[in-house]
This record gives C-alpha cells, sequence and structure tokens, in this order.
C-alpha cells in the first residue's frame, strides 16, 4: 500500500500518509483515502515524509483533496515534505493554499 | 746742478785757502786752527746733512712710485670690481626676470591642466553612472522604462510566465484526473451493467428451461398438446435469442470498457507531468535574478567607490592648485631679488665712479656704507613678508 489512512477516533481528523512515489499510480488509493470522509470540519493532514517524489498529478490529487474538504467546511494541510518534494510544492507556490510544516 | 760732496769740498777748500790767506797776512795760528777745524767740522756735517737728505728723498720718491703703482692697480681692480658687479647682476637681472616668465607660463599651463583635470574626472564619473543607470536599472523619475532595466524585467516576465505556466499545468492534471474520477465512476457503473446483463442471462437460462418442460409436458399430452408444444418451442427460440443478445451486449460494454480504459490511460499520462524541467527553469531563472543582484550590488559599490575616487582627486588637484601659489611668492622673492641687483648695480656704478679718483673721500665712503645700509635694511624687509606668506597652507583655494 502505498497510501495508508486512519481517522482519528473522534472522526475530526484523517491522516493519510503516502509512501514512495506520489504520481498517477496511487491516485485512485489516495482518492478512496478521503472520498467517504465527509463528516463537517474534517480537518485532512497528508503526511509526506515518505513520499520521494511528486509530479504534476500529486499536485491535482492535493487540489482535489482540497476541493473536497471545502465542501465539508474542512481543511488540508502538508506535513514533513522532503526538500525536492518542498521545492516542487514551493514552485507551484501551494504554499498560499496550503499549511506546511 | 752739481750736488754730492762737491759743494762743501769746495766750500771746506775755499775756507782753508783763506785761513792760509789769513795765517799769510798774520792772523794768529790758534785762530788759523780753529777756523780750518770749524770749517772742515761744518763742512763734514753738511756733507753728512746732504747725504742724509739724499737717502731721505731717494726714499720718498721710491714710496711715491710704488704708492701710485699700488693706487693703479687699486684702481683698476675697483673698475673690474664695479664693472663685474654692474654685468653679474644684469645677467643675473635678466635670468631672473626670465625664469618668473617661465614660472609664470608653465604656473598658468598648470592651473589649466587642473582644471581640465577635474573636469575630465567629473565627466567619466557621469559616464559611470549613465553606464550604472543603463545597466543595473537604477533611474530617478520615470526614464526608467526603456531598455535601463532589461535583466531585471525580463527575469521578472520569465519568472512570471514560469508561474503561470506552472498552475495552468497543476491545473490540467487537476482536471484531468477528475476526468479519471468521473471514468472510473463509469467503469463503476458498466460494471454494474454487467450484473444486470448476468441477471438477464440467469431469465434468459430459466426460461429456456421453462420451455423445455413445456414441450416435454407437450409431448407427453400428444396430439392435444401439438399446439402448446410449438409454443413452448418459440419461447425457447426466444430466449436462446435473448441470450444471443445478451452475449453481443457484454461484447459491446466489453469493447466500450477497454476504450474507456484507453481513455483513462491518456487522461492519466495527461495528468502526470514530471516537475523537474519546471524545477530547473525555476532554478534558472533564480540565478538570473541572483546574477543581477549581484551585479547592481557591484555596479552600486563600484559607481560609489568612483564617486568617492573623484571626491578625493579633486581635494588633490586642490592642493595641487593650492601648491601652485607658490608662483605668487617666488615671483614677489625674484621681484625683491632684483631690487636687490638694482641696488647692487648702483653700488658698482657709485664704485665706478670712486675709483675714478685718486682716493676714496669720506663723502663717498659714507654715500657707499649709507647704500649698503638701505640694501640691508630692505632685505631685513623683504625677509619679514616672506616669513608672514609662509603659512600658505592655512589658505583654501578655489578651483578656477
Amino acid at each position: 500500500m502505498s497510501v495508508q489512512s486512519n481517522i482519528a477516533s473522534d472522526g475530526k481528523t484523517l491522516n493519510i500518509s503516502i509512501i514512495g512515489r506520489f504520481d498517477y499510480s496511487v491516485h485512485k488509493e489516495f482518492r478512496n483515502a478521503y472520498s467517504d470522509h465527509t463528516n463537517s470540519r474534517i480537518a485532512f493532514k497528508v503526511d509526506l515524509r515518505k513520499a520521494e517524489y511528486m509530479d504534476s498529478s500529486a499536485l491535482g490529487m492535493l487540489l482535489l483533496l482540497k476541493e473536497h474538504a471545502d465542501k465539508c467546511q474542512g481543511s488540508v494541510s502538508l506535513h514533513n515534505p522532503q526538500p525536492t518534494v518542498r521545492k516542487v510544492l514551493e514552485i507551484a507556490n501551494f504554499d498560499r493554499f496550503f499549511p506546511i510544516s | 746742478m752739481i750736488r754730492g760732496p762737491f759743494v762743501p769740498l769746495g766750500i771746506l777748500i775755499a775756507i782753508i785757502v783763506l785761513a792760509e790767506l789769513l795765517a799769510m797776512l798774520g792772523v794768529s795760528a790758534s785762530i788759523r786752527w780753529t777756523v780750518e777745524l770749524v770749517a772742515v767740522l761744518l763742512c763734514g756735517w753738511w756733507y753728512l746733512n746732504q747725504k742724509n737728505n739724499e737717502k731721505e728723498t731717494k726714499a720718498a720718491e721710491a714710496f711715491e712710485a710704488e704708492s701710485a703703482a699700488a693706487n693703479a692697480e687699486v684702481d683698476q681692480l675697483f673698475q673690474q670690481l664695479a664693472t663685474d658687479i654692474r654685468e653679474e647682476s644684469g645677467e643675473v637681472d635678466t635670468e631672473l626676470e626670465r625664469s618668473t616668465n617661465l614660472i609664470n607660463d608653465a604656473t598658468q599651463t598648470l592651473s589649466g591642466c587642473f582644471s581640465q583635470m577635474t573636469e575630465l574626472v567629473q565627466l567619466q564619473e557621469e559616464q559611470a553612472r549613465e553606464i550604472y543607470q543603463r545597466t543595473a536599472g537604477h533611474c530617478e523619475g520615470e526614464e526608467l522604462g526603456h531598455g535601463a532595466n532589461q535583466m531585471n524585467s525580463f527575469a521578472q516576465e520569465a519568472e512570471g510566465m514560469l508561474e503561470e505556466f506552472i498552475t495552468l499545468l497543476v491545473n490540467i492534471s487537476k482536471q484531468s484526473l477528475e476526468a479519471v474520477h468521473h471514468i472510473d465512476d463509469m467503469v463503476e457503473q458498466l460494471d454494474g451493467v454487467f450484473d444486470l446483463i448476468s441477471n438477464v442471462e440467469d431469465l434468459s437460462g430459466q426460461t429456456n428451461l421453462l420451455a423445455l418442460n413445456a414441450s416435454i409436458e407437450a409431448a407427453r399430452a400428444g396430439d392435444m398438446g401439438r399446439g402448446f408444444a410449438v409454443v413452448a418451442d418459440e419461447v425457447r427460440t426466444l430466449s436462446i435469442r435473448s441470450t444471443e443478445l445478451n452475449q453481443q451486449v457484454r461484447e459491446k460494454i466489453n469493447k466500450a470498457k477497454d476504450a474507456v480504459s484507453n481513455v483513462r490511460t491518456t487522461v492519466g499520462e495527461m495528468a502526470s507531468t514530471d516537475m523537474n524541467a519546471s524545477l530547473q527553469s525555476k532554478e534558472r531563472v533564480d540565478a538570473i535574478f541572483q546574477q543581477v543582484s549581484e551585479t547592481n550590488e557591484f555596479l552600486t559599490g563600484t559607481v560609489q567607490e568612483m564617486s568617492n575616487t573623484t571626491d578625493q582627486f579633486g581635494q588633490v588637484v586642490g592642493n595641487a592648485v593650492r601648491s601652485l601659489q607658490f608662483d605668487d611668492m617666488v615671483t614677489q622673492n625674484i621681484g625683491t631679488a632684483r631690487e636687490h641687483l638694482q641696488c647692487l648695480i648702483g653700488i658698482g656704478n657709485q664704485l665706478t665712479s670712486a675709483a675714478g679718483q685718486s682716493s676714496l673721500d669720506a663723502e663717498k665712503v659714507a654715500n657707499l656704507r649709507q647704500q649698503l645700509e638701505q640694501l640691508r635694511s630692505s632685505y631685513a624687509d623683504s625677509q619679514r613678508k616672506k616669513v608672514l606668506s609662509e603659512s600658505m597652507d592655512e589658505g583654501d583655494v578655489e578651483l578656477f
């Protein structure tokens, strides 16, 4: 599994971890990880610590996640990106759309 | 004139002859001897006296001659000295005048050169400033626009374009993924259709079985069931056709699924763009920014340095021009020297006229002394002036 997710016990936070390449090959898994969670004000936390590579489809996936979160007044935050991944996020100005820590 | 011992000798002989005559005439011998002795003594004294006088006169004559010769020599020396003083002073005066002119000319040329140097350095600084403004884009007012800030605006434009491009790329990815999601949803629906088809296939199978049972029952009924058997056959035929139809639908939908899968792959490829090229472009643009910024910094520093250098140059030239004031002082000093020379020439003239006479009388000596005194006092005066003007460095001088 390149995408792992677990929902917090209160149902307010969904943690999604990406392992390995974050590209088109994981789009289905990624979508499945969040599409069923529509709780109001849910926080999606995407952990990128183990993400080695990121292409434009990953950026697209994150934007779709944001759209999904917006529909249920939720939020998306990105965590622990590696330098190469952080560069891709910065070049796409994702720091304007997502809090990155 | 007969000189020497002949006159007293003659007189002596005359007296002796006279005394002998007197003796012959009867005068006593003692008187005769006394007279003769006195005469001899007188004659000797006179002779000695005469001799002595003669010596003195000779010495005086010799002295006179010597003194005249010495006087003539001194006279000649005086004249020579006076002439020398006059001529040499004249030469010195001419040289001094020439020097004054040379110094004045040189000073003027130097002043011209210095002011030109200042102008040139200022021009150079202005040119450097212009280069700086044109290349670095540091321009006052509105004049910036055309070409002044080309590198900077180019880099900004490139960055803007790159940003737009990346935004577009990400949006395409997002929309493609959305499309893929829709396709996935559609494929799910198609899978539902397959379920439905298999249901229909089940129904057909059961209908077939039913028809089979019905024809068996019809056969058992004999002639009475013949009509029913026909219906049962028809129903069976219908179920078989229905199964065939279902097969065809399944095939078509499978083909549709394949087509959708192709679309999915294509759209998926559209969604996936490697970001490395964009990252590299971004790095290049950043490098250009960095370079432009460094160049600007360098130019700012250099122009500032140049400005400082120009200021220092101005100060140095100012010092040089101030030093050129020596011209005034030297001219003044030479003027004083020439006055002294005039004085010397005057003294020379005095000496010449004095030398013409056999001796220097008191008045002339006093005159000469007075001249010398005047010379000394005016020299002292000029020395005092010189001391006053030695504080030249304290004054500041404008460039001319």
